[in-house]
């Protein structure tokens, strides 16, 4: 029963809040707990509260009791492009809208009295939110107008300590991912006269419906000697196969006959689908702790982007429309490191350095993609004067590297991407 | 850490975050830098591409839409003089007269032919690039008399290599040299390979005519544009060699495809290309055997049995040659740069490339596929010989690659689109383009 609440509570936070940007590389989200996020996401080793559904599973053996851990992060993005030669050329710039983006987490262990563990956990570990200001303006609208992903996941997971000295644990468990993904762009068509000028005929918008993906993800901590933690854990890759509709609005040219030609020659609104791929994300982690108070780690979190190949849109009646935008991203590596230390108030901070996953040619207004730093600073203190219920809270300041397309940008959008990424986040746990 | 401190880190933390938020500042282009070329004066020696003709004739709208004209806007050299044409342009320009529904119908238009509109500039002009002109043309006066162009462009003033070398002041620094089309096409546009030039012959005057240039011009530098696949262009790939029924499809009787009718009323064969100039024998009946019909003007037209002539006809094995012939020329341009004993300093454009690339799978341009298909490809001008406004701005930007990656410069490409037009044979500006 108390379980059937927990499942009702999760679905009801995944409701609530909709992740819908990227703030690591290609579309990653990172922000799963505030504790971590306040050591830069360096937790693989050191989590040490339900967060560790997300961060390494093996770590639920050590959290006594029954945890509570909810939270949500503000993200807020801001972007805006300069363009270079030969388009949309020197001296024209967009903007982004501001996003703002309220992607939130919930996760509840347990430890039994023997060497098991348990948990459930809701989050959003993908999520993508792309609109352009002045869109009928906006030179890259024949790329994206809106470009909106977000993801919904599932997890249970168990975890074991094992042998008599209870310094190995291992994890596992699975994830229910579901996705929803809007892609709206313009369409155009060279005018049939053959001077080459192109017609801007019609808006080509794909909505899909919440689709299931299914994972796994593993892990495990080793305590090697008493003030040192080694963690390692594994999400493996998701795919969701979307169904959903393709929604054509043809726009007038002006000229009847041109009109009719378009109007032949588009697809009707009819469903489509597509490929959504979460991918594969594997962390090594080293925790040191320094006497009672102090905790370091430093992480490696190495994920598997070259499953990212194309975006691509099957239309059911009218195959000949499909398209396939290629992306082949590679995989990236963030280096994250983090300092923990405790007393009447937690304090925390980091920095990570996380490693674009576009490759130049596919750097476009839909993914600006690009290296980025970030620095975290975060506390905890308890709430309550038995201390049951304590807050943590991070401030993110993501530095993303401005990224030029170089002149080889697959759809002749060039030049310079500039972003940041502010993120601010809360949680609240609780513990039985 | 004392208050004043924590404030000061504090403060610069928030000014930190305040420039990584704002917008993006507009990039300027960058200042030019030639490398070791200098581009102050530019000229242009070649054939009707470098001279801008289109859709059957030469027009200043088009003339200053020129790849050649083009690259030395962007190079900020000094402006070209050209031997502009006015009006209707000379011969008159061809046009879309009837574009929906199909067939697409293409005249002449209707009127007086252009003039020249500084035909006595006392100086050469900077494009002297010469409809049909041949790379022996160079040196070599005595053919000049047979093409009226030369007597718009070169105008009797001596060869076309003392004129770019002794008629232009200041000298030009750079020069942009198209040659090899003609000594082809000329031939190819008759179905014939009769009167190829020899892989010899224009391995000569290629040779010959470099080294004259060098001789007179020791400082400048140059862009050579190799030359296309000929036999790739729309006027040669547009008709097709098949009997086609009133929907477009080839006509299949008993799994085999029927083709025209050829030379001597033989079927012609698969890979056998019927020209350009033959659509109009095409749709009055010519090469559809009896019994048959030709829908190519719109309704149907009963064939009369009698084959396509020679001259309509590019055969297999004639194509073939020219093909060769192009690769050998090519070959020819590309060993004289990389040549031990007598190395040059040119940089090589590759519009062979350009147009194979424009085939197959075509050019994308904000997602746009562009390709060499006739009228509807948006590369080709109305006589599907001649590249349009778009495809000399690209073939502008293969020049701008060659010369950057020659000489260390950093000319910046021109957006294509931006010389869109609403047809093949207009300057009104595109409708529509992000």
């Amino acid at each position: 029963m108390r379980l059937g609440r927990s499942w009702l509570a999760l679905a009801l936070a995944g409701l609530a809040f909709l992740p819908a940007v990227a703030s690591g590389a290609g579309y990653g989200i990172y922000e799963q707990g505030a504790a971590v996020l306040g050591m830069a996401g360096a937790g693989t080793a050191s989590v040490n509260d339900a967060s560790a559904m997300f961060f390494n599973p093996a770590a639920m053996t050590g959290i006594p009791g029954t945890r509570l851990y909810a939270g949500g992060s503000l993200i807020q993005v801001f972007t805006s492009f300069a363009g270079m030669a030969p388009f949309p050329g020197f001296g024209v710039t967009e903007e982004m809208e501001p996003t703002r983006a309220f992607p939130g987490t919930a996760y509840l262990t347990h430890r039994f009295e023997g060497p098991w563990a348990i948990g459930l956990g809701y989050n959003s570990p993908f999520g993508l939110a792309t609109e352009w200001k002045n869109v009928d303006q906006f030179t890259g609208r024949y790329i994206v107008v809106r470009a909106d992903l977000r993801t919904y996941n599932y997890s249970i997971g168990a975890a074991r300590e094992l042998g008599k000295k209870k310094k190995l644990s291992i994890g596992f468990g699975g994830n229910l991912v579901y996705c929803r993904a809007t892609l709206v762009n313009r369409r155009f068509i060279a005018d049939p006269g053959g001077g080459g000028g192109q017609l801007e005929v019609a808006q080509f918008g794909l909505t899909s419906n919440v689709a299931p993906g299914y994972g796994w993800n593993g892990g495990l901590t080793w305590t090697p000697a008493k003030d040192w933690k080694v963690g390692l854990t594994y999400r493996g890759r998701v795919v969701n196969h979307a169904d959903g509709d393709a929604d054509i609005t043809q726009y007038s040219t002006g000229d009847p006959q041109v009109d009719a030609a378009v109007t032949a020659s588009l697809p009707p609104d009819q469903p489509a689908s597509t490929v959504l791929i979460l991918p594969s994300i594997a962390s090594l982690g080293l925790a040191w702790h320094w006497g009672s108070a102090w905790t370091f780690e430093g992480d490696a979190v190495y994920t598997g982007w070259k499953a990212f190949k194309d975006i691509p849109i099957y239309f059911q009646n009218t195959t000949a429309a499909n398209t396939r935008t290629v992306e082949n991203y590679d995989n990236s590596l963030a280096i994250r490191v983090g300092a923990e230390r405790r007393a009447a108030i937690t304090w925390r901070a980091g920095y990570y350095h996380d490693q674009a996953a576009a490759p130049t040619e596919s750097v476009s207004p839909a993914i600006p993609d690009a290296d980025r730093h970030g620095v975290t600073a975060g506390f905890g203190m308890g709430l309550l004067a038995d201390k049951r219920l304590t807050l943590d809270v991070y401030q993110l300041a993501l530095f993303v590297q401005n990224r030029k397309t170089d002149g080889v940008n697959r759809d002749g959008y060039e030049g310079e991407y500039k972003s940041f990424v502010s993120s601010t986040g809360l949680s609240l746990a609780y513990h039985w | 850490m004392t208050n004043r401190k924590r404030t000061s880190v504090l403060l610069v933390a928030a000014a930190v975050v305040a420039v990584s938020c704002s917008k993006i500042e507009p990039i300027t282009a960058p200042a030019l830098s030639p490398g070791r070329a200098n581009f102050s004066v530019i000229a242009a020696l070649g054939t009707s591409i470098t001279a801008g003709f289109q859709s059957g004739g030469l027009v200043d709208r088009h003339q200053v839409h020129s790849y050649a004209v083009l690259f030395a806007q962007q190079a900020g050299a000094r402006a070209m003089d050209l031997p502009l044409i006015d009006g209707n342009g000379l011969p008159p320009l061809l046009e879309i007269q009837h574009l929906f529904p199909p067939p697409v119908r293409i005249g002449s238009i209707a009127g007086p032919a252009g003039n020249p509109t500084n035909l006595l500039l006392p100086t050469a002009y900077h494009n002297l690039a010469i409809p049909g002109a041949r790379v022996s043309d160079v040196i070599d006066t005595t053919k000049y008399l047979r093409n009226p162009y030369f007597g718009l462009i070169q105008r009797t003033h001596g060869s076309l290599a003392h004129q770019v070398a002794e008629q232009l002041n200041p000298q030009p620094t750079f020069l942009l040299f198209e040659f090899g089309a003609n000594e082809l096409l000329g031939p190819a546009l008759n179905g014939t390979t009769l009167g190829l030039t020899s892989v010899a012959a224009f391995a000569d005057s290629f040779g010959r005519a470099l080294d004259t240039l060098q001789a007179l011009l020791p400082n400048a530098k140059m862009a050579v544009v190799n030359l296309p696949d000929v036999t790739r262009l729309p006027f040669f790939t547009t008709v097709s060699n098949k009997q086609l029924d009133a929907r477009g499809q080839p006509v299949v009787i008993n799994g085999r495809t029927q083709f025209l009718l050829g030379p001597n009323n033989a079927p012609l064969t698969a890979a056998d290309q019927v020209l350009l100039s033959a659509a109009p024998a095409v749709a009055a009946g010519f090469g559809y055997p009896q019994g048959t019909f030709s829908y190519l003007s719109g309704v149907p037209v009963s064939g009369n049995g009698i084959g396509l002539t020679d001259g309509q006809v590019l055969s297999t094995s004639e194509a073939l040659t020219i093909q060769d012939r192009a690769r050998r020329f090519n070959a020819i341009i590309d060993t004289t740069l990389k040549s031990v004993t007598k190395p040059r300093d040119y940089a090589i454009a590759d519009l062979a490339g350009l147009l194979h690339r424009a085939e197959s799978p075509g050019i994308e341009l904000r997602r746009v596929l562009y390709t060499t298909k006739f009228v509807t490809g948006g590369l080709f001008s109305l006589d599907g010989i001649h590249p349009n406004d778009i495809a000399h701005a690209l073939l502008c930007n293969q020049v701008i690659d060659a010369v950057n990656k020659r000489y260390g410069s950093n000319l910046q490409p021109v957006d294509p689109l931006e010389f869109a037009t609403l047809s093949a044979s207009s300057a009104s500006a595109a409708r529509a383009g992000p």
